[in-house]
């Protein structure tokens, strides 16, 4: 009898985790659906002002992703991989920023940064981009206007 | 079956007496175990196993409720989500407090582009953006600077 009781102790010990673990799973993973994999191509466009530094935060508003990778821009002088908290891999949210002491700056409309995502199920993601912050090459915060394109051509 | 081993199973094969009689007495059960023996034995017996055994009652125990904690909490470890940062990151966040290079109360990218600016230019340093203790400011402070500002604790 005694062992029947530790044993089912034992049983509710790995059962409990389990079930508690899978239905966590389930409310972030759909239960049907495929896996597609997904760049998002985020541009600013600093007007007339040098970009000399930039910092954004990107995430799912709708839609279930999984960051992958981060790639830098189109100008020269931000086509270095961005800063990135590495903890945003595998995540649905991510803060970028970048910056360029040098004097070949972009001006006017420029990819800063691509971000490749896992997206899982049929949906759509919705996106929502948030400037942070853009800065000329003294420093100081100049207005720009931030938005994003999907699909493979840049 | 062989020839050979044909000889075992002839049930007819004659047998000395005196040959029979040796083989029983080298082979016989040396008498039998009397009925009141047996009733004792088994008495006893049961007697014993009918008691309790404390410790090892015990020791089941304590060995149940061990492995229910153990997997308990590899079950806990192992399901607490995608919670992990790298050593970096950890490095950083120690150093966060710092990184406000700009001291206008909250650490963005600005604060290390003002610091790169400072060190390219050699310009005004304070010795707390030596964000990693190294005795030097220099781009690896830049770059802990840059890394508070993206930690993704922040505005969440």
């Amino acid at each position: 009898m005694k062992a029947k009781v530790i044993g089912l102790l034992v049983t509710l010990s790995i059962v409990a985790p389990l079930l508690a673990g899978a239905s966590g799973r389930m409310s972030k993973e759909p239960v049907e659906g495929r896996v597609r994999f997904a760049p998002v191509h985020v541009y600013l466009d600093s007007g007339d002002k040098p970009l000399a530094a930039y910092q954004f935060e990107l995430r799912a508003r709708a839609g279930q992703i999984k960051i992958v990778g981060v790639e830098g821009g189109a100008h020269p002088a931000f086509q270095e991989a961005p800063y990135y908290d590495p903890a945003a891999l595998m995540n649905d949210r991510i803060i970028i920023a970048a910056f360029n002491t040098g004097r070949d700056l972009p001006h006017g409309r420029t990819r800063i940064a691509t971000i490749h995502l896992q997206i899982l199920g049929d949906a759509e993601p919705q996106y929502e981009l948030k400037l942070i912050v853009a800065a000329d090459p003294d420093g100081q915060k100049i207005p720009a206007d931030l938005n994003l394109q999907t699909g493979e051509s840049k | 079956m062989t020839e050979n081993n044909r000889q075992f199973d002839d049930l007819d094969r004659h047998v000395s007496d005196r040959l029979r009689q040796d083989l029983r007495g080298l082979f016989e059960p040396p008498g039998t175990v009397p009925a009141r023996a047996d009733k004792i034995i088994l008495d006893q017996a049961l007697q014993r196993l009918a008691q309790p055994r404390p410790l090892i009652i015990r020791l089941r125990w304590a060995a149940g409720i061990a492995a229910a904690a153990a997997v308990v909490t590899v079950g806990v470890s192992l399901y607490q989500g995608p919670n992990h940062q790298s050593s970096i990151v950890n490095h950083q966040s120690v150093a966060v407090g710092r990184a406000d290079v700009d001291a206008n109360g909250r650490v963005d990218i600005l604060d290390a582009f003002q610091l790169a600016r400072s060190i390219e230019t050699r310009g005004p340093v304070a010795p707390q953006w030596d964000l990693n203790g190294d005795g030097r400011i220099d781009k690896d402070d830049v770059n802990l600077v840059a890394l508070a500002a993206v930690h993704l604790d922040k505005g969440a």
